[in-house]
């Protein structure tokens, strides 16, 4: 048997089957964020159960990939799968126009009405026999948060699955059923053929359903469906909005006089906490002041972490590393893989738990409290001049921790020209490997207020470079249309499984790479090769760039790892330490080097990334625009060195 | 009126929304569609999204989009 769930976004859930199966879901508070559905397995009265998690739909009419995702899944859905409605009850009304949609598909279903605690506090109460009654279904309150309800949703959805109780089918008004019932004279053959129920077919065509409509003309006569076509805008008439319109109005009041007929509001008894942080945090000012202040904090956080937990931990991989030399005792060029594979391995686990892990923990805090939404809110007027919109700026913030969840991260948008462009800047945002780059060279030798210029001129130049990708892509942007989640206190479970599904993914695709390409620089190390590039690149190294020949290999091993740069760089020069860089180089010499390698070119990881969520044309497209634009602010900053 | 001009607090019905198919489809897929009543709840900051609320949901609508779709007073 599948137990399908099917929800709205933001109706926990995600959160009811990762508190049935295993660490392999994620729960999220922002709509659209569970793209991709997830299945687990799940052991209930002695058989084992399918459990599919579909991303949160509105509606199923789908409007994105996502949604596109999940009705294709329902209507393909094997015959003795039952599906479960998440509805989170402090909306209902709104819920159950989903609801209503999905007993049309006329398979088992039961409704959990979720987040009963939320509902309680809005002092709405339900007649929950009277509501089974009305739709025919069994309904189940629960609480998926501290778990209530859960075991007696799954043994209900069991129970309904092996009796096969249908819902009910709720009739609309007299003329709205004579109309449909013109259309199902024309569908009932083909979906008597296809195996699916006829009214359920006639509303969908109706409606305008691409999929089922789809399916309709495979099995129709040219010449009857055009009659069909004909006869459905007659039955529109003046002053209508077609088909689709008539439906969901249908649908829009019936489930407004079921959520009617079943709920008792009550005076709110709790003073509503989340009202007065919106005021504040969406405060038409200051909540631009608290956004810089969240986000200084959560920035502040990370550096704070890193700066204890990176030495403690190189300290602990050098201590296990000369263990362990010891004991293989290997030389020559068997010794440079070795460290070379130690120094990526032991570099991806710093990256990953001095960095990525409180990063990610923060911005699942936040994503989950409800916040990022919020701040798409904020930002999306002055993301429209960069031709973006608000939805845009989450995988961006995401990208200051590490590009490649980052890149992944641009799933949520739906316009493919969007998440183009939005990949493109966030490939040019200053992740924590840079980060270790601009604080380590620019920070230690001129200032912190240097290394905060060189982030001002980052997003600056990602700002130009908005602007002038969405001028020059014509598509349109379609606006801002983003819900706005109720504030929830986030669970540490939670927190700490969509955590460990970020790292996950630069674990698979950054680490492997990682020590592939320390390897790579141990063994060119090791032959000498060092030399001969320095050589090859000094036309572009000395010539353009007006660097020291000996930093030659050290951009080409930055494209491997951003943040060895920053040890290399010393090494090659020849220097005991950064503070010494002086001695050997000119001040706007750092300035060149540092903006260069901030930009110059996505890391081996991220370039991954790229081809795996576009493709490669697209991948090297946006490498190039990267190097074009190093090169240029290299050459502005060698210029106007000259000139002072 | 268009639902930019809207002051908060404003009970508004929608009468047509002047966008292309796809924001139309986003809008009512949030039940934000001809003939639905929603109330405004935010609409202050500068040239910002428009907030309303639908059924309980807010919904933050950018400025452009909100600019094409026309409400009455409800």
């Amino acid at each position: 048997m599948e137990i399908i769930l099917a929800g709205q976004p933001n109706c926990g859930k995600s959160t009811i089957l990762n508190s049935v199966i295993g660490y392999r879901s994620i729960s999220s508070n922002f709509p659209g964020a569970s793209v991709q559905y997830t299945k687990g397995e799940m052991l209930l009265l002695n058989e084992r159960v399918t459990v599919v998690d579909l991303p949160g739909t509105y509606s199923l009419l789908p409007r994105d990939p996502a949604e596109k995702a999940a009705w294709k899944y329902l209507l393909h859905a094997s015959r003795d799968s039952v599906i479960i409605n998440v509805v989170d009850a402090s909306v209902l009304s709104r819920s159950l126009e989903l609801t209503l949609q999905l007993m049309e598909l006329r398979r088992p279903m039961v409704l959990a009405l979720n987040m009963i605690d939320e509902a309680e506090r809005k002092s709405l109460k339900f007649n929950v026999v009277k509501l089974s009654r009305i739709l025919g279904i069994p309904v189940v309150l629960t609480n998926a948060r501290n778990g209530k309800g859960i075991y007696e949703l799954f043994k209900t959805a069991y129970q309904t699955g092996q009796k096969e109780i249908l819902p009910r089918v709720i009739r609309g008004n007299a003329v709205f059923e004579k109309r449909l019932e013109k259309i199902r004279g024309w569908v009932s053959p083909v979906a008597a053929e296809t195996g699916v129920d006829d009214r359920f077919m006639a509303l969908k065509v109706w409606e305008g359903d691409v999929e089922v409509t789809r399916r309709l003309r495979q099995h129709l006569s040219t010449a009857a469906y055009s009659r069909l076509t004909r006869q459905m805008r007659e039955m529109e008439g003046p002053g209508n909005n077609g088909g689709e319109q008539v439906v969901s109005s249908f649908r829009h009041h019936l489930s407004f006089d079921i959520f009617e007929a079943v709920t008792r509001v009550g005076k709110a008894t709790e003073k509503d906490w989340r009202r007065w942080l919106d005021r504040w945090l969406m405060h038409p000012v200051l909540g631009y002041v608290f956004l810089v202040m969240i986000l200084a904090l959560s920035f502040g956080i990370v550096a704070l972490f890193a700066s204890a937990a990176e030495p403690a931990l190189n300290m602990l991989f050098e201590l296990a590393r000369e263990q362990v030399q010891s004991i293989l005792s290997i030389r020559g060029a068997g010794l440079a893989v070795f460290t070379g594979f130690w120094e990526g391995f032991a570099g991806g686990i710093g990256i990953a738990v001095a960095y990525l892990l409180p990063f990610f923990m923060i911005l699942a805090f936040l994503e989950d409290l409800g916040y990022l939404a919020r701040i798409s809110y904020l930002i999306d007027n002055i993301m429209h001049k960069i031709g973006l919109h608000g939805l845009s700026v989450i995988p961006m913030i995401l990208g200051f921790g590490c590009t490649v969840p980052a890149i992944l991260g641009t799933r949520i948008i739906k316009s493919e020209k969007d998440r183009l462009v939005t990949a493109v800047l966030t490939t040019l945002i200053p992740c924590s490997a840079r980060m270790v780059v601009i604080l380590g060279l620019i920070g230690a030798l001129f200032s912190i207020q240097a290394a905060l210029l060189v982030y001002v001129v980052d997003l600056l130049i990602i700002g130009i470079t908005g602007r002038i990708m969405s001028r020059t892509m014509k598509k349109m942007t379609p606006g801002l249309v983003l819900e706005i989640p109720r504030y929830h206190l986030p669970v540490l479970r939670i927190l700490v499984k969509k955590t460990w599904f970020r790292m996950k993914e630069f674990i698979v695709i950054a680490w492997p790479l990682l020590m592939v390409g320390s390897i790579i620089m141990q063994l060119i190390t090791h032959f000498h090769l060092d030399h001969l590039i320095n050589a090859l690149l000094r036309p572009f190294t000395a010539g353009i760039l007006g660097l020291p020949a000996a930093l030659g290999v050290v951009i080409l091993f930055g494209l491997l790892r951003k943040e060895l740069a920053l040890i290399l760089f010393t090494s090659a020069l020849g220097l005991a330490s950064v503070s010494q860089t002086l001695t050997v180089i000119e001040p706007y010499q750092v300035y060149i080097f540092v903006i260069f390698i901030t930009f110059y070119m996505p890391c081996l990881a991220t370039i991954a990334a790229l081809i795996r969520e576009f493709n490669l044309k697209k991948a090297i497209l946006i490498t190039a625009l990267t190097f074009g634009i190093a090169v240029t602010l290299a050459l502005l900053v060698r210029l106007a060195a000259l000139v002072t | 009126m268009r639902l930019t001009e809207c002051k908060k607090g404003a009970q508004v019905r929608i009468v047509m929304v002047n966008a292309g198919r796809g924001a139309v489809g986003n809008l009512s897929r949030m039940g934000l569609s001809v003939g639905n009543i929603v109330k405004v709840a935010r609409n202050s900051s500068f040239r910002g999204p428009v907030l309303v609320v639908y059924r309980d949901t807010e919904i933050a609508i950018g400025h452009k989009l909100a600019s094409k779709i026309t409400v009455e007073q409800a």
